[in-house]
């Protein structure tokens, strides 16, 4: 009987602000996984807003290869694919990784995959929970994106909600801003709540009319403005921890009351979270702890895999290429790319 | 110029509406103003005018936006990411401000030499004293 | 020699096999600016009808800069990936002066101009001296007047040619005070053989680098950003 072999993946994202690669193995087993930013002298906390110029990804791109071949033992004629994000994202940043994997995979005879880049954050979960499988729902946030997903089937996926104004990721960011707690927001509001009171200010949780899944934090940020500015004008002060922990109660409730929802209303047994701000520790264990209630599994993964990274990308190409997708020489950068196209 | 007082979200929703009916081919508007201010909200009702029937999301993480379900195809720019006009290079921004959609660029300060002549200026302004939801928009056509 | 060579800097998209005097293939296509689908399947044809075996290229090169920012990282980046996965060095020429030898030969001003759009050209101004390109100003981003005021002191013939011409043609005929001509179809483009016989040039100097070393000159639009940069590293 013939052996199976080990189907190995060079993932690559450069879609916005980060340049990573990594090899995975059979779409599960982390080999290598190379970030540009953490490898940085300035590193993530150093309070430096990091650029988004993809000056830095031509500068950096064969390095970020280079590193992921040679720390998971691989050699690229060793490879079954190369994945690669082409959207959605800044055009200038995924024509870097596109052309680059493109070429690659010319020069080496390696398969190319393109991969959207929500559905390497949804693959991210295959990852980390290696029994993991559609059906279940997906609830992704970041700093650019808030999506309530139904993922039917690999690459098969139907958006229950979306964000009508601000995504999660941002509304930290900038709250954190305003509260002068600086640059990266959601990991120093995570901090800083620990100490706060939660129910010391109620900000709004808002709902969207037309669809009871749709998402609007512009409203939540604005009334943490506003007691700002009260306060200010009033000439009280107000206390940091008690207004992060406010925020981010208001936002994790929200994200916690529609994920349950769709819960219920789909009868899904598993339930997936993913983004950058899956790393939320609040958000995590809100989620994790309503599940348990409805007897639902719960998965999120690790930190590092939820921002952006290769790994999560050549996990979704694995699943892309076994549904027999391949991308060709002509494959573009397409920074509008909905979730579901090809 | 022209200055407009609005009392509520719906007010500046209903003017930038009106601004996006009447926008021509080639449009470059810069909208600025602090955090808070509403600038979403006059995107979200400029979009309205020109016809965009998808959400209108803020295009700060994501730095630029597309919308083609409008009248005219809409280019909805956030720089409050961008450190320097060079990165700007990007986003693709030129096939956007010289092309025949219509450019909207918040924070667009951040970028004030990169924007072309003609450029309508757009700023948004609180005045705590009127109230929390009072906002002075002044719209200001740089055209030659 | 034998060098593969690419360039996507301006609204052309080019790539050339050149193998010591010899111009094995090449393929330029200046329409519409869909480098990004287009190029690495030009690339992907001529290595096919030139049955090239990579192991034997020399280097692979890439007009580096100035010119469209987006243009010219898809020619690097797709250059940094061929080397790569090659295991081959990397020249980056300059745009200009590739530009420059579509007039080979020509012992008045070449002074080939890109538009950098903002009133201003990526340009430069060059001669052919004993069959060699000599450059007699360094390629540079300026507004038109600036490169006019240098051609009218040196006081010779100019020929102007590249994507700027049409942009700039009026101007021209308003400030020039030297005769001056505009090359014809066919000599104002960028073509990536020029880049590969510059860059034999670079190799023999010892230019090339590996793939991760590679660096773009992207040209600063005027002093003031120059500064305003500068200013800010400090």
């Amino acid at each position: 009987m013939e052996e199976r072999k080990d189907t190995l993946i060079l993932g690559i994202e450069t879609s916005c602000d980060e340049t990573a690669a990594a090899v995975v193995k059979n779409g599960r087993e982390i080999l290598s996984n190379v970030i540009s930013s953490q490898i940085d002298t300035h590193t993530l906390y150093g309070g430096v807003v990091p650029e988004i110029a993809s000056r830095k990804h031509i500068e950096r791109i064969n390095q970020v290869v280079r590193e992921a071949l040679a720390q998971s033992g691989t050699e690229l004629c060793g490879l079954s694919a190369i994945g690669v994000t082409y959207g959605p994202g800044l055009v200038g940043p995924l024509l870097v990784g596109v052309s680059f994997a493109k070429a690659l995979s010319f020069a080496s005879g390696v398969k190319l995959v393109g991969v959207h880049h929500i559905e390497g954050h949804i693959a991210a979960n295959y990852i980390e929970d290696p029994n993991l499988e559609p059906p279940f729902l997906c609830l992704v946030v970041s700093g650019g994106h808030t999506h309530l997903v139904n993922v039917r089937d690999y690459g098969e996926y139907e958006i229950l909600g979306r964000t009508m104004d601000d995504a999660a990721g941002e509304a930290f960011d900038k709250v954190a801003r305003a509260i002068g707690l600086g640059y990266p927001g959601g990991p120093k509001i995570d901090v800083a709540a620990k100490a706060g009171n939660p129910e010391a200010v109620h900000f709004p949780r808002a709902k969207v009319a037309e669809n009871a899944y749709d998402f609007s934090f512009s409203g939540l940020k604005s009334a943490v403005l506003n007691y700002l500015n009260s306060c200010q004008m009033k000439g009280e002060e107000y206390n940091q921890a008690d207004v992060a922990a406010s925020f981010q109660a208001a936002v994790v409730d929200v994200l916690t009351e529609h994920s349950i929802r769709a819960v219920r209303e789909t009868g899904a047994k598993t339930f997936a979270l993913a983004g950058g701000v899956a790393s939320n520790s609040a958000l995590r264990e809100s989620l994790e702890k309503a599940c348990a209630g409805l007897g639902v599994r719960f998965c999120v993964p690790q930190p590092v895999l939820c921002t952006d990274n290769g790994a999560m990308i050549a996990a979704a190409a694995y699943f892309e290429l076994q549904k027999g997708a391949e991308s060709g020489l002509d494959l573009n950068a397409i920074p509008n790319l909905k979730l579901g196209e090809r | 110029m022209i200055v407009f007082e609005s009392h509520s979200d719906e007010d500046t929703f209903r003017f930038a509406s009106k601004m996006g009916r009447e926008a021509v081919p080639g449009t470059v508007i810069s909208l600025t103003g602090d955090l808070g201010c509403g600038k979403t909200v006059f995107s979200k009702g400029f979009a309205s005018g020109l016809g965009v029937t998808e959400p209108v999301s803020s295009p700060t993480f994501t730095i630029l936006q597309q919308y083609e379900s409008g009248r005219l195809v809409l280019y909805h720019f956030d720089v409050y990411r961008i450190g320097d006009p060079e990165e700007m290079e990007e986003t693709g921004y030129e096939d956007c401000f010289y092309g025949n959609g219509v450019t909207l660029v918040e924070w667009a300060e951040r970028i004030r030499e990169l924007l072309p002549e003609g450029t309508i200026l757009v700023r948004i302004e609180k005045d705590l004293e009127k109230g929390m939801d009072y906002r002075r928009i002044t719209v200001e056509n740089t055209g030659g | 020699m034998k060098i593969l060579a690419v360039d996507s800097s301006g609204l052309t998209a080019s790539a050339a096999i050149v193998d010591d005097g010899v111009l094995v293939a090449e393929y330029t296509v200046s329409h519409k600016k869909t480098h990004s689908q287009t190029l690495m399947p030009m690339i992907a044809e001529i290595c096919r009808m030139a049955e090239l075996d990579p192991g034997s290229l020399d280097a692979l090169a890439v007009a580096g800069g100035p010119g469209s920012f987006t243009g010219l990282r898809i020619g690097a980046a797709t250059v940094k990936g061929l080397a790569e996965a090659w295991g081959k060095p990397v020249v980056s020429v300059p745009t200009v002066d590739a530009l420059a030898m579509n007039l080979y030969g020509c012992t008045d001003l070449v002074v080939p101009l890109m538009d950098a759009r903002r009133n201003e050209a990526y340009t430069g101004i060059y001669t052919f001296e004993e069959g060699e390109l000599k450059v007699i100003e360094e390629q540079c981003a300026l507004p038109l007047p600036s490169i006019l005021e240098k051609i009218n002191r040196i006081g010779r013939t100019a020929y102007f040619l590249g994507d700027g011409v049409p942009v700039f043609r009026e101007q021209i005929g308003q400030l020039a005070k030297v005769p001056f001509y505009f090359a014809p179809a066919g000599s104002g483009r960028q073509r990536a053989s020029w880049v590969g016989v510059l860059a034999m040039k670079f190799i023999q100097n010892g230019k090339a680098v590996d793939a991760a070393e590679l660096g773009l000159q992207y040209l600063r639009m005027s002093q003031a950003e120059r500064e305003r940069t500068e200013g800010k590293k400090k």
